[in-house]
């Protein structure tokens, strides 16, 4: 049990080969290999006798039975082996996934200030990359040396027993390679080392001028540029000859000393059997045996050059990391505090590299419950001070005391449960609304098994930050699963039926309502033509340019050809503006070609410059359709609609119903009044349209309209949890600025913590957005959570218990708002000047 | 400029106009081509009623306006605004406002109806973020930028008037 607690930076590359967890299966695994050991050496026996007992003295039933065994133990050899790669690679890879686990695990406990001095790519490929061949190592630790160890010195037993004089001869071979081999791969990592050096200033070379180019044309400077270039290339040649010849003079000289083997064993072999001390069958065994030799004598020399490189990257790795965390994460003996809210902070200073001062002997007392606003000039101090009360940084000298207790001997679990903290830019994890809504509310009660959050509870916390009806828009942006939401339907459309009926007509500049006699500007073509929604899957939007029947249509109605002239505009005009960009997902809510797709685009407008649209293959043109189906001139400017085809269209849209009603009644609902159209968003179908623009404004017009409705349906929470469910995309792209702070502003209202530490934290919201949170902490929160806020904005400072003035690093003036500002000191300086 | 002047069967689609007009911003004007491209694109067209507000004073709205058509006011002050100045027809504003965090000093209302190209900072972000080399070259017209509105406001106020003397000094931030 002892040995687990070894932290995992400090265990060596060894002590993974006999882990708990392996131990049994090494175990096994040298069982096999002994078996597989003696099931290599019985051929060779075998092949003895064979030649000696059964050919020579003409004995069938011997030969067929030294075959059968011969056979046998080659299959049984076989069957071993594979056995051995199978429990290696299930050791190597456990232990793989171990060291990763424990090796992350550690890595998110280091002290903040590890990773302002390391990269995260490093990080990432540590993890990836670097520890995938101490794995392998660890895998093959025990197997393959003690499997190539076995086998040769069986062989050499072997060899020993049949003849001593010969076996001495051909095995005196061995040490003579131990002598020359490592000499000479010294000299090829010497040269090798050399090699990557050189290819490093080539490329730094190649970057310069690839960066320079103007220069060079302008100066026309080809031949002084070829010149340093050809010198580069010059001593590259060189080194890499060197290194590939030592290369080759390693394998030549294994190869050498291998064939030496056979020609000793001819020399005085062929010698003894002329003389009779030797039968023929011994010499034939013999020179198998020697020749067998070879591959475990190569295994061990490739299982050396592993341990040197897994040991090489192992170290490093660990190196790397090679810091221990400054805090426990859980308490050992006792639950994790709950404490009262009172802050004492008693002459704390905090000193960075070369003994900078970031705060020097700040005091300050605050009793539960009350809130105390930190101002100063930037760089004063006031978030360092936020850090160190919250733990994230551990302050030099003085005491920090939450409830009576000392910070820097809390747990992580006791911060968690205690404090919580919201920073000027938040980082939001990619998931759920929800899920990075109860991100601090679970981690703060993990393992204590108490009640999740309720909906209402999450729906209070939303509101208090003014998340509210963000997640609202998100629901109502949400394309429902038929079947999930089967019971809202109707009420949906009643909605649409009070909206048309009461709030249409002011809409109208900024809804295009769905309308079966006009072409809609902001629906795709695919839409505009079936003016449905799909029932079956082959006819679903994205589906159509491979529906046969679909096509045939297209060719009815004259479609096909404007359309595939439309798609190759479309793709020549994104592969034109975004062909060269990061695939970014956000570049490309413009296109109707999606990110992933551009490659297979780009090659197709390469084609599409030599190829005339009908020349093009049958897959080529479905692309093109793919991208003209989608195309919706209104949210896609990158190519204009001639208005030609719009007409053409709007024909084809009459056809295509008539012909649907006859053909596949059921294939499509047409947009109608009376029908839910599930392929579209909550939204569009309350509107029974779509919205035209993304302004803020509008959308808050929208929102007032809808919202009235839904409560009138009492639709409210449905659609909220609905909206909870939103994916807010990597590090929270999905989200605006605004969305990610009141996030996380949320998500510590959900926590109710004793003590709440904001770091202008609502530095990004809007004036009402901040005067509304502000209000909210002055009303419902101050007397139940102590709060420390850093503020920038000087005129929400008023109604805090307590004003805290910052300046390089001191409190230079501390007090109830009145007094400050009747004092005429810094503070009133500082609210003069804004 | 304006698309009924080109008659022919395919009428220029937004994104080129917005590319045409984007060239027309002395703001743009370090920017290659290639990058107003995917700033054209992320461009949208947007129509205000008179009395609209395009932004308020203390908003961190991180918008900027092209103004194509109709009139703005500039508000300062919350209760009692008091109208500063207008902006109209060719004018951009804001873009301050796409390169950082900003809180807005004056609130912006419509005069006249007004149609606008508008750029906000997460798509002027991500665009910049596909071509890192160009800040140095923004920051260059930013500076150029400064020292101009210092140079006009010496030359127009503070050389004749002893109150704004003190004033000067932002080309010295």
């Amino acid at each position: 049990m002892a040995k687990r607690n070894v932290p995992v930076i400090q265990r060596t590359l060894f002590s993974w080969v006999f882990t708990p967890g392996n131990l049994k299966l090494q175990i096994l695994l040298i069982i096999i290999i002994l078996v597989a050991v003696v099931a290599r050496v019985v051929p060779l026996e075998m092949q003895k006798r064979i030649v000696n007992e059964a050919i020579t003295m003409g004995q069938m039933e011997l030969l067929i039975k030294y075959c059968g065994i011969y056979i046998a133990s080659v299959i049984l050899a076989s069957g071993l082996k594979f056995a051995i790669n199978t429990i290696q690679t299930l050791i190597g890879q456990r232990t793989l996934a171990t060291m990763r686990r424990d090796l992350y695990r550690h890595i998110l406990t280091l002290p903040l200030h590890f990773f302002r001095k390391s990269q995260p790519g490093m990080v990432v490929s540590s993890l990836v990359t670097e520890l995938a061949s101490a794995g392998d190592f660890v895998g093959m630790a025990l197997a393959v040396p003690a499997a190539s160890l076995l086998t040769l010195a069986a062989f050499a037993a072997y060899l020993l027993w049949l003849n001593p004089l010969l076996a001495a001869v051909s095995l005196a071979l061995y040490p003579m390679v131990m002598l020359i081999l490592p000499r000479l791969q010294r000299r090829v990592n010497r040269a090798n080392k050399q090699r990557v050096d050189i290819t490093r200033t080539l490329s730094s070379k190649i970057g310069e001028s690839i960066t320079g180019i103007q220069e060079i044309h302008g100066n026309g400077s080809f031949a002084a540029e070829n010149r340093k270039f050809d010198g580069i290339v010059e001593t590259l040649l060189k080194t890499r000859i060197v290194w590939n010849l030592y290369k080759f003079g390693v394998k030549v000289t294994n190869n050498f000393f291998n064939n030496l083997g056979p020609f000793f064993i001819f020399l005085l072999g062929g010698y003894l059997v002329i003389q009779g001390r030797l039968e023929l069958g011994a010499l034939v065994a013999f020179l198998s045996a020697q020749e067998k030799l070879y591959d475990p004598w190569k295994e061990l020399i490739g299982f050396y050059q592993a341990y040197q490189d897994a040991t090489v990257s192992y170290r490093r790795t660990m190196e790397y990391f090679d810091e221990m965390p400054n805090h426990p994460m859980v308490p050992e003996d006792r639950a994790p505090y709950e404490l009262t809210g009172e802050i004492r902070v008693k002459d704390v200073t905090f000193l960075v590299d070369g003994d900078i001062r970031l705060l020097e002997n700040i005091s300050l007392n605050l009793e539960a419950g009350e809130h105390m606003a930190l101002v100063g000039f930037s760089g004063s101090g006031k978030s360092t001070l936020v850090h160190c009360i919250g733990q994230l940084f551990d302050h030099t000298t003085g005491s920090v005391e939450i409830g009576g207790k000392e910070v820097s001997t809390f747990t992580k679990a006791d911060v968690a449960r205690n404090i919580g903290i919201v920073s000027q830019s938040p980082f939001i994890f990619d998931g759920t609304i929800e899920e990075n809504l109860l991100y601090a509310y679970l981690s703060a009660r993990e393992g204590d098994g108490t009640e999740p959050a309720s909906l209402d509870d999450e729906i209070e916390a939303i509101q208090q930050a003014g998340l509210f009806v963000d997640v609202l828009q998100f629901g109502l942006n949400a394309v429902l699963e038929k079947e999930q939401h089967a019971g809202l339907v109707e009420q949906i459309l009643r909605i649409r039926e009070n909206f048309r009926q009461t709030l249409a007509d002011s809409l109208s500049d900024d809804v295009e309502f769905f309308n079966p006699n006009a072409y809609l500007q902001y629906s795709s073509v695919a839409e505009n033509i079936t003016m449905g929604a799909p029932n079956r899957d082959d006819f679903a939007h994205e589906h159509l340019c491979g529906n046969r029947y679909f096509r045939r249509f297209l060719d009815k109605a004259d479609l096909t050809r404007p359309l595939l002239s439309l798609g190759a505009d479309i793709a020549r005009q994104v592969v034109d503006i975004l062909g060269n960009l990061e695939p970014d997902p956000s570049l490309f809510e413009r296109s109707p070609i999606q990110p992933e797709e551009l490659p297979d685009y780009k090659e197709l407008t390469d084609r599409l410059k030599r190829q005339k649209l009908h020349q093009l293959s049958p897959v080529d043109q479905e692309m093109l359709l793919r991208a003209a189906l989608r195309f919706a001139p209104g949210i896609h400017p990158i190519v204009s609609m001639p208005p030609l085809l719009e007409n053409l269209i709007l024909e084809g849209r009459a056809l295509f119903m008539d012909r649907i009603t006859e053909d596949d009644p059921d294939a499509v609902t047409f947009y109608e009044m009376r029908h839910y159209i599930h392929s579209q968003t909550l939204l569009n179908n309350i509107l029974f349209g779509k919205l035209k623009t993304d302004r803020p404004q509008t959308i808050e017009k929208i929102n007032q309209a809808i919202i009235q409705l839904l409560v009138e349906e009492d639709l409210m929470e449905t659609v909220v949890r609905i909206g909870l469910q939103y994916q807010v995309g990597n590090k929270g792209e999905n989200l605006s600025g605004g969305q990610r702070q009141k996030l996380a502003i949320s998500r510590v209202f959900l926590k109710k913590p004793p003590v709440l530490l904001m770091d202008e934290a609502t530095s990004g919201l809007d004036n009402s957005s901040q005067a509304r949170i502000q209000h909210l902490l002055d009303s419902r929160w101050k007397g139940t959570t102590t709060l420390i806020s850093v503020v920038h904005r000087l005129d929400i400072i008023k109604n805090y218990d307590k004003i805290a003035v910052m300046k390089a690093g001191k409190i230079v003036e501390m007090g109830a708002y009145d007094d400050l500002m009747g004092r005429k000191g810094v503070l009133y300086e500082l609210v003069g000047n804004t | 400029m304006n698309s009924s002047e080109t008659p022919d069967k395919h009428p220029r689609c937004g994104y080129q106009e917005n590319l045409a007009l984007l060239r027309t911003i002395d703001f743009f004007s370090v920017i290659p081509l290639e990058t107003l491209k995917v700033v054209a694109l992320m461009c949208a067209r947007e129509t205000y009623k008179k009395d609209d507000y395009l932004f308020h004073q203390g908003d961190d709205d991180g918008h900027a306006f092209y103004f194509i058509s109709g009139r703005v006011e500039i508000l300062r002050g919350t209760d009692n605004a008091v109208s500063l100045r207008t902006y109209g027809p060719e004018d951009f504003i804001g873009s301050l406002s796409l390169l950082g965090s900003m809180r807005r000093l004056f609130s912006a209302r419509i005069m006249e109806e007004a149609t606008c190209l508008v750029l906000t900072r997460d798509k002027f972000e991500k665009a910049m973020e596909q071509f890192p080399n160009l800040m140095p070259r923004i920051v260059r017209i930013l500076i150029q930028r400064i020292q101009g509105w210092e140079e006009r406001f010496i030359s127009d106020c503070a050389e004749t008037c002893d109150h704004y003397k003190e004033k000067v000094g932002v080309s010295l931030l």
